[in-house]
């Protein structure tokens, strides 16, 4: 395209005259037109290259298209993807493969390409060559113009000797230094004597920091100056160093110039670079913010005579450091080239200053319409313009350059934000080749202040993941006081540490994105089949009226009358109060305590403005509290806290294990009582406290602790054995009433019967329940398991008997391992004398929801379909029998079950009938299993010819870990057992020295680096690798709590579209796309749409090796006998029995020791039989394949 | 990248039993060329591989060897005939190897705790320094029977390196010392110490469990193997005198030649 069409099109396209008069108006046409006459003349540029990469090579271009001028990029190998290389309209690589710096500095290689493709113009950018006169020299040879100054000025300027005595020839302070480098140490010393301390060491060659040190005393001079002379001579070729005088408190002001080969030059005012790290400019301002206008005035005359001094052209910046102390300006040096920071003045001056670089370079002068710089007084600045450079550098890590994979990049905008990025896109690399920079974000306001929170607004809006970026620091420092006045100094960066305190950024999505991919490729842990056919139909959440304000209820009612208040009160009610389980032992019972915060939050609320009637809900502690950090990963205290603020009206209830809290050993008393009051700060209101050997003195600490808390200290008589049974009379009536008395003596608000194991049938329910009201004065709760489907009646039985409370679980979760369903009881007693007061709507609803709930969890049913009489034989907890049939199915014993019950009742016995619960009940279990596995009775424990090894648990509970039942143990048992093991016949709590929680929250902060709260002591006192283990899985996929259950357990399906709520308001919507193949390194690429933008994460595919015995041995002479040469596992098996072999066909494949090794037919045969199968583990000689001759 | 200098090659064949050096700057894998090499019918053994940078080792899952430069990655060929191995024995190739590295990290990191992982890893201080894979080529007449042992050893480079999720499960001979190695000098003494423990195997193989249960770093933990379906959980009471582990739970005794270590308390 010819010039002069762009160059009129523009000129009044782009910058038609606002003002001015008519007369004005011709004039500037007029000029116009006679400049024509002389443009024509001009050398026009037509094709122009850029001798330099990233942002300024596509500033560069933008400029030239703007121009008409056709653009070249030039590109190593290394930045064959990078974006500038897209932005010409034509691009060559470079030579030089394997060196990405020297690349861009092999002059003869550039001024080929640029002969080769017909380019007329050369812009050398910043850095690379841009200051090298040989580069300028050789484009001057090749007849190309070199869009800078003219190669004398490069030479003069580029040696800072040369430009100071330029300086001094311009009557311009220059900072009090040595004329000449500084060659020996003594020199150094001398000038620096003479300059008085501190001093500053600088590359006479150099700049961009490198080769600098500032030296304040004597002693130190000596090794600053050989560091600095070695990082010279390795960064510019010249261990030449001046000394020069230091200021502490400087402002770094510089001056752009320009100059056109006329001889006509003019300044476009002054930049601040004062913001330095290790003297690397990090942020710019145009205009410098309070700078008093006599010094600004000043400084851009000085810089204009020292331009004037060497008839500066093109584009130049003089730089000078003002003492905010005094005022006085000095000259540090001049930079012959666009400057990364010329930006901010390009934004308040309105002048594009590559524009007039290239017109300038054609020889245009500045007085040229197309320039428009004819006249000083026509360049004014308006407003102020900040420039931050974003770097992929991480400001938590020395501000270490950071590489890889921009794995999402979201870019700010809007209202005066301009942004010339590089390579700086979603899925670009940044190479560690080049310099950090990322993007340069400018922001432009009427004020400074309006400039800076402009800027603070842009840096918080961008979105970089997969590299770390300075923008925290970045953020810090544009909300740092000093910065917002605009006095900051050149050594402010150093002297403000808070700047380096960041926000850990939570990058949630990506977080959440690489659970949801680890579930899709390795699948959750926890799920071992994927099961089929799960209906991810959200559960229906009843209908309530969110506008009304949620009723009172019971919680309402113990804050009105406090514990003992309420405990009469309780007395008072004619209905049958009701505790609901199912947040807590109904699951726990039937899905092995495998339910979500996320299932619970989302009725919570249902039930708060449904359901006030009921008593309580029964929703933490037992192993909840384990098992949420260990399997699902949730925090147990959010939950509580969580469900407190959706539920504000009904008694929350937990159960705790008195001294051994909510673990299975004894815990120091402090840590008990912490835990007490903890949570009873986070919204327990009711504690139910137990012993498992109903062991009252063990349960005095936790129930002293509840009583300074102000909730409801209800205290558990577990009931085993049967009343109504005189031939078991050790656990009879009268052992249940003085236990009771004992307990109300001791502080107790509420009495709970806790009937684990179901076997308090229903008249001995009734007769219990009769005895205890006219012996004690506190209301009785009544908790039962319904495994023998019968303990409705028992609930029946005692409600006749003035039972005040009842425990009993929502229709859906409600029977077998379970409590009695709730729904069916409520109905029971409707229109009876102890009718319940709950709505049999509302509970059926929200039994509905918990019915779609549970399908969820279907995995984690126990499989038990019907109710069972075996247990008044065993005795066993609900929640055991499941994991005891688990236990012995691992060992092959399932078909043996019945056996085991038998001898589970029989330990018991030998044991001397003891209270089975958590922990004692698991005790017994383990020892039943030991017998049962080794083929033995209770008798051969006893037999003093055998010595056996029990299992651990067996000896703790016989050594009185667990505490002491009524009567002892059996002396001659616990002989046996416990042998030389040291036993306790007192409180184990009172002898174990009390949990040191200072220690703990100092060894906690480390690992978890933020201050621990006594919560997350208390979580790892009481299971230290469980929470180091959850707080590790919480760094790497944050709270994954806030997921679906079917994206949780599942993950989604390809075309899935998930929606999380991260927090209120923040909503992540989650699209599944698909898995990619395996990479070389063993992981995937799983691809989403996240908040409809594609997004993928990396994950490691986890894919074991599968792999298991047998007693036949090979008869070694008979060759039709194949037989395992070596103990290991057979992994495949190649042949069915049938199959026609020939020799050297495969028959197996066995590994041992991570080694495989295959098997062959040794002749043809056929296989008659084979005697493994895929995960046998078998030894040398057994035998694997009978063959048969065909 | 872990040079071997001519001179190493030479010193390999001189002071170690291995009969032939084949060094790769770069190879894709050790185990893989060693497969291949091991078709030949008539080859000089021991041979061994070496490669100055492994691009994808052998392994897989999760437990796929990270290599990277300053790694030491080498497979050994073996003719177990002509070392008189019976093929009852190899399974304990694995064994022997770790306790051969064990002895010889020991030398070189006395302050740091060896251990061997069963069956086929190396710890020091709690984390993986090596890895051993052990192959049979396939049986094809009238090839002999060989063995291929492959070893990767985290011996200069620095874990900080290496990917995020492995980062915290790995170490270096480098990392633990604070001080280079020289690779060829490791492996000289580590082929040494192999040679004389292969030799033992074949000769006296009583003499070895008491050394390798020194090292048994699962002693007396608690751990749970996977073989296949099957998740076998006990306390490790060390490795037998053939190569199994031999696991303690409440009810049993047993003894494990497969599978893999899926959890450690």
């Amino acid at each position: 395209m010819p010039y002069f069409q762009t160059g009129m099109i523009c000129r009044f396209q782009k910058h038609p005259p606002t003002t001015g008069s008519k007369s004005l108006i011709h004039s500037r046409i007029a000029s116009v037109c006679r400049d024509f006459g002389h443009q024509l003349k001009m050398a026009k540029i037509s094709k122009l290259l850029v001798a330099n990469r990233g942002e300024i090579a596509i500033r560069v271009f933008r400029t030239a298209h703007e121009l008409g001028i056709r653009t070249v990029a030039i590109y190593s190998h290394e930045d064959r993807f990078a974006l500038h290389r897209f932005k010409a309209d034509e691009a060559y690589q470079l030579q030089k493969a394997g060196e990405p710096i020297r690349a861009y500095l092999d002059i003869p290689n550039i001024i080929e390409i640029a002969k080769k493709y017909e380019v007329d113009a050369i812009h050398p950018g910043y850095g690379f060559l841009s200051e090298n006169p040989e580069f300028a020299r050789a484009c001057a040879e090749a007849g190309i113009i070199f869009v800078g100054p003219r190669v004398e000025i490069l030479e003069q300027l580029g040696d800072k000797t040369a430009a100071r005595t330029i300086a001094k020839q311009a009557s311009v302070t220059i900072l009090q230094g040595t004329d000449d480098p500084v060659t020996s140490l003594k020199d150094a010393s001398d000038a620096a004597k003479r300059l008085g301390y501190p001093v500053i060491l600088k590359a006479a060659k150099g700049g961009g920091g490198r080769g600098m040190r500032v030296v304040r005393q004597e002693a130190d001079l000596g090794p600053s100056l050989e560091s600095a002379q070695r990082e010279s001579l390795t960064a510019f070729g010249s261990d030449e160093v001046f000394v020069e005088k230091f200021i502490e408190k400087a402002r770094h002001i510089e001056v752009q110039l320009m100059g056109d080969t006329h001889g006509n030059l003019v300044h476009l005012y002054e930049r601040d670079c004062s913001l330095q790290r290790r003297h690397q400019k990090v942020v710019e301002i145009a205009p410098s913010p309070n700078l008093d206008l006599s010094i600004r005035n000043g400084i851009c005359e000085a810089a204009l005579k020292i331009g004037n001094t060497v008839r500066y052209n093109n584009a130049g910046t003089v730089e000078f450091l003002v003492d905010a102390q005094t005022g006085k300006y000095y000259f540090i040096e001049v930079n012959p080239r666009i400057q990364v920071e010329h930006t901010v003045t390009e934004e308040v001056t309105g002048y594009d200053i590559v524009r007039c670089q290239i017109l300038i370079a054609q020889g245009g002068k500045l007085s040229d319409p197309d320039i428009d710089l004819g006249s000083q007084d026509q360049i004014q600045t308006r407003g102020f313009a900040i420039q931050c450079r974003v770097t992929t550098e991480d400001p938590a890590n020395k501000f270490l350059p950071d590489y890889g994979r921009i794995t999402h990049y979201r870019s700010a905008s809007g209202m005066g934000i301009r942004l010339d990025a590089g390579t700086a896109f979603s899925n670009a690399v940044v190479t560690p080749f080049y310099d950090s920079l990322l993007v340069k974000v400018v922001a432009k306001g009427r004020l400074y202040a309006d400039a800076a929170k402009r800027m603070e607004r842009c840096l918080q809006e961008f979105r970089v993941r997969g590299v770390k970026t300075n923008i925290p620091f970045l953020i810090n420092l544009v909300n740092h006081p000093t910065f917002l006045e605009g006095t900051c100094t050149t050594r402010f960066l150093d002297e403000a540490p808070e700047l380096f305190q960041f926000v850990a950024r939570k990058d949630r999505a990506t977080k959440l994105l690489t659970f949801i991919g680890d579930v899709i490729v390795n699948g959750n842990p926890l799920v071992k089949v994927k099961p089929r056919g799960i209906s991810k139909a959200p559960a229906p959440v009843p209908a309530f009226d969110h506008t009304k304000p949620v009723p009172p209820g019971t919680r309402n009612k113990l804050q009105e009358l406090g514990p003992q208040g309420f405990s009469r009160w309780v007395l008072e009610q004619k209905r049958l109060l009701i505790t609901d389980t199912t947040f807590r032992d109904a699951h726990q019972s039937l899905l092995a305590t495998r339910l979500r915060s996320y299932d619970m939050l989302k009725i919570a609320e249902a039930y708060a403005h449904l359901a006030p009637e009921l008593f309580s809900l029964e929703m933490w502690g037992g192993a909840t509290f384990d098992t949420s950090m260990r399997f699902l990963r949730e925090c147990p205290w959010q939950r509580l806290s969580d469900m407190r603020e959706k539920i504000p009206n009904i008694l929350f209830q937990m159960l705790l294990r008195a001294s051994n809290a909510v673990g299975y050993t004894n815990y120091p008393d402090n840590i008990v009582q912490s835990f007490v009051k903890e949570s009873a700060q986070a919204g327990i209101d009711v504690f139910r406290i137990f012993d498992a050997l109903n062991w009252v003195e063990n349960m005095q600490v936790a129930m002293d602790a509840v009583q300074g808390t102000g909730a409801i200290c209800e205290a558990v008589i577990c009931y085993t054995g049967d009343i109504l049974n005189p031939a078991r009379p050790k656990y009879d009536l009268k052992y249940y009433v003085n236990l009771a008395k004992d307990l109300e003596k001791r502080g107790a608000h509420i009495l709970a019967i806790k009937d684990m194991a179901g076997l308090c049938k229903p008249y001995a329910a009734e007769l219990l329940v009769k005895t205890l009201k006219q012996e004690i004065g506190i209301p009785i709760h009544f908790h039962t398991h319904d495994m023998s489907g019968i303990q409705g009646g028992s609930i029946l039985r005692a409600a006749d008997q003035g039972l005040d409370i009842a425990d009993a679980a929502m229709a859906a979760l409600s029977g077998n391992t379970s409590q009695v369903n709730m729904n069916s009881l409520v109905e029971a007693l409707r229109s009876q004398p102890r009718e319940t007061g709950l709505k049999h709507q509302v509970l059926n609803s929200l039994s509905h929801y918990w019915q779609e709930v549970r399908n969820y969890y279907a995995p984690f049913e126990t499989g038990m379909l019907a109710g069972d009489a075996d247990l008044y034989i065993h005795e066993m907890p609900g929640g055991q029998s499941t994991n005891l049939y688990q236990q012995a199915a691992a060992l092959g014993l399932s078909h043996r079950w019945q056996d085991l019950c038998r001898l589970y009742a029989d330990v018991n016995q030998l044991f001397g009938d003891i209270v089975k619960v958590t922990p004692t009940s698991k005790s017994v279990g383990d020892m039943a299993l030991f017998l049962l596995a080794n083929n033995l009775t209770t008798a051969d424990v006893l037999d003093p010819k055998r010595e056996l090894a029990y299992p651990e648990s067996v000896v703790d509970l016989l050594a009185g870990r667990m505490g002491q039942p009524p009567g002892g143990w059996p002396k001659e048992v616990q002989k046996r057992i416990v042998r030389n093991h040291p036993s306790f016949t007192d409180r184990p709590g009172k002898s174990l020295p009390p949990a040191d929680f200072k220690a703990t929250a100092e060894t906690l902060e480390k690992k978890l680096k933020r201050a621990p709260s006594q919560k997350d002591n208390l979580s790892y006192l009481l299971y230290q690798r469980v929470f180091e283990d959850f707080a590790d899985h919480t760094k790497t996929y944050s709270d994954v709590s806030v997921l679906p259950t079917c994206a949780f357990l599942y993950g989604p399906e390809p075309g899935e579209e998930l929606s999380i709520e991260i927090e209120p308001g923040k909503t992540l919507i989650v699209k599944f796309q698909t898995v990619g193949d395996p990479h070389p390194d063993g992981r995937r690429s799983v691809f989403f749409e996240l908040n409809g933008q594609p997004r993928e994460v990396s994950v490691l595919d986890r894919t074991l090796e599968p792999s298991q015995a047998l007693r036949v041995k090979a008869d070694i002479r008979d060759p039709l006998q194949v037989a395992s040469p070596m103990p290991g596992l057979v992994v495949n098996i190649a042949v069915q029995a049938g199959d026609e072999v020939v020799k050297g066909q495969k028959l197996l494949t066995m590994e041992a020791m991570k080694m495989e090794t295959t098997l062959y037919a040794e002749q043809d045969a056929r296989v008659a039989e084979l005697l493994v199968t895929s995960g046998t583990q078998v030894e040398t000689g057994d035998l694997l394949i009978r063959l048969e001759t065909v | 990248m872990t040079d071997l200098t001519p001179e190493e090659q030479c010193r390999l064949t001189k002071e170690t039993f291995v009969k032939r050096v084949d060094y790769h700057p770069v190879l894709v894998s050790t185990n893989d060329r060693s497969l291949e090499l091991a078709r030949e019918p008539y080859l000089e053994t021991p041979l061994l591989v070496v490669a100055g940078e492994q691009t994808a080792g052998r392994g897989r899952g999760a437990n796929r060897w990270w290599s990277s430069e300053g790694a030491l990655t080498f497979s050994l060929i073996l003719e177990p005939g002509l070392l008189d191995l019976a093929q009852a024995l190899w399974p304990r190739v694995a064994v022997v190897t770790g306790l051969s590295l064990c002895e010889i990290f020991r030398d070189l990191a006395p302050e740091a705790r060896v251990g061997l992982k069963w069956p086929n890893d190396v710890w020091l201080n709690e984390k993986k320094a090596a890895g051993i894979l052990v192959e049979v080529p396939p049986l094809k007449y009238p090839v002999p029977q060989r063995l291929i042992v492959g070893i990767g050893a985290n011996v200069n480079n620095r874990w900080e390196a290496a990917p995020l999720e492995l980062r915290d499960r790995g170490t270096s001979l480098s990392d633990v010392t604070g001080r280079v190695f020289s690779c060829g000098d490791l492996l000289v003494g580590l082929i040494g110490k192999l040679s004389e423990n292969l030799r033992l195997l074949a000769d006296s193989p009583e003499r070895l469990p008491p050394r390798w249960r020194q090292f048994c770093a699962l002693s007396g933990r608690t751990v749970a193997v996977q073989q296949g379906e099957r998740l076998v959980r006990g306390i490790c009471r060390g490795i037998d005198d053939d190569g199994g582990i031999l696991l303690e739970s409440s009810s049993e005794r047993v003894k494990l030649y497969g599978g893999i270590v899926v959890e450690i308390d």
